[in-house]
């Protein structure tokens, strides 16, 4: 057994010499590329060139580099939330008695399309009522028959605040508050509080 | 004496404009509770415990609903943009069928209360005109809360939306009619209403 150790161990090593050669990296620790120039390159102007090559080595790496960051940069602004809904927006606020799920930051969708983003949530102790000030994009109309509710996406998504404009009241100005609001539907509790199939009723 | 009187007109000024609106107990909740009392009335009446009694509970709840309900916004509501697109003459036909299609849904719901207790709990100002007054049916299982959102109409306090479960139903409605106009004509969602109402 202890034969069997001693030949696994030296397997072992001999595989990591092998790799290591592969790698480029001689049993003494030099790299094969290093011993390659060193052995071929007594010359000024080899030395020249080598110290070229790592000069042209780091100067690829480095513009990659700044096409990766540009690259990066570019994404964020335009995949990203960053300068999207910067100055060309006007407040709006809503009431809710709950606003479970919402986050400064949620999206506020109206049809389906993002025009807005929540901008934050305060508490209204007088009243027992959620505030939230959002920031609705111009252009976008919100009448004061509007509805605002809370959904999720998908039965247990995101939360985000849906808004159906209404039409038939006057437009809402900047500032103003949407009356008609409907919190999130608990899901949960609902299906606790009302199984489906009962067997009492006829 | 002068500093007493004075002393009780500025506690009067005082208690007047500062009691907490949680405590005042106004004109929506007050109208909606005796809405509400009049409905319960009817259906605890003794006299009117028989199946057969059906016909007759609910010809006696439409005039509550009638003095309760504000028709013409409820309807405005639920079609916007729609409603102004609308003549008179269809305006009022669609306040009646919709009104209908309301009884149709909700009238065995109604009919199938059972003694449970329903409880005030407060009322709301969200606007000089506007108010919300939250209640809740308390049955031997479980609690449902409901929220009527009333308008102030002419002298007195309509509802015109109710939220139960935290569900609108005029924004149920209004979703339902919206996918509908996107398809049909005016004309013919009041057809689909008419035979709706027909069909019951």
């Amino acid at each position: 057994m202890m034969d069997m150790a001693g030949m696994g161990g030296v397997a072992a090593a001999r595989a990591v010499v092998e790799v290591k050669a592969a790698a480029g990296i001689m049993a003494d620790g030099s790299s094969k590329v290093e011993t390659a120039t060193k052995r071929n390159c007594p010359s000024a102007v080899r030395r020249g060139e080598v110290k070229m090559q790592k000069h042209t080595m780091e100067t690829v790496v480095g513009i990659f580099l700044v096409i990766g960051l540009l690259c990066i940069g570019y994404m964020t602004v335009n995949l990203g939330r960053v300068s999207f809904f910067s100055d060309n927006t006007y407040p709006l606020s809503a009431r809710f008695t709950s606003v479970t799920g919402l986050r400064a930051g949620s999206s506020v969708y109206m049809l389906g399309i993002e025009v807005g983003r929540v901008g934050w949530l305060t508490m209204d102790q007088e009243s027992q009522k959620a505030a939230v000030e959002m920031r609705i994009q111009n252009g976008v109309k919100v009448y004061n028959d509007a509805i605002a509710s809370i959904k999720t996406e998908g039965l247990i998504g995101d939360m985000y605040l849906s808004i159906d404009p209404g039409g038939a009241g006057t437009l809402l100005q900047s500032g103003g508050t949407i009356i008609e609001t409907q919190p999130a539907v608990d899901i949960g509790a609902l299906i606790s509080k009302y199984p489906l199939g009962e067997v009492k009723k006829d | 004496m002068k500093r007493q009187i004075a002393i009780l007109i500025n506690i009067s000024i005082f208690m007047l404009f500062y009691l907490p609106a949680s405590l005042y107990a106004g004109a929506p909740l007050d109208t909606v509770q005796v809405n509400v009392n009049k409905v319960l009335e009817v259906l605890r009446d003794p006299k009117l415990k028989a199946a057969s009694a059906k016909e007759a509970k609910k010809k006696k709840l439409m005039p509550i609903y009638e003095r309760m309900f504000n028709d013409v916004e409820l309807s405005q509501r639920t079609l916007v943009k729609n409603w102004g697109s609308m003549n008179a003459s269809q305006q009022k036909e669609f306040v009646q069928l919709f009104r209908q299609v309301l009884a149709k849904a909700y009238i065995d719901k109604i009919l199938a209360y059972t003694d449970e207790k329903i409880v005030f709990d407060r009322e709301t100002m969200v606007s000089g005109s506007q108010a919300e007054v939250q209640t809740r049916i308390i049955t031997s299982s479980k609690e449902i809360p409901i929220t009527y959102r009333v308008i102030k109409t002419g002298s007195s306090w309509k509802v015109y939306d109710v939220v139960i479960e935290n569900v609108s139903l005029v924004l149920n409605y209004r979703t339902q009619f919206k996918d509908i106009l996107a398809k049909n004509t005016i004309e013919q969602l009041l057809e689909i209403l008419r035979k709706k109402v027909k069909g019951q």
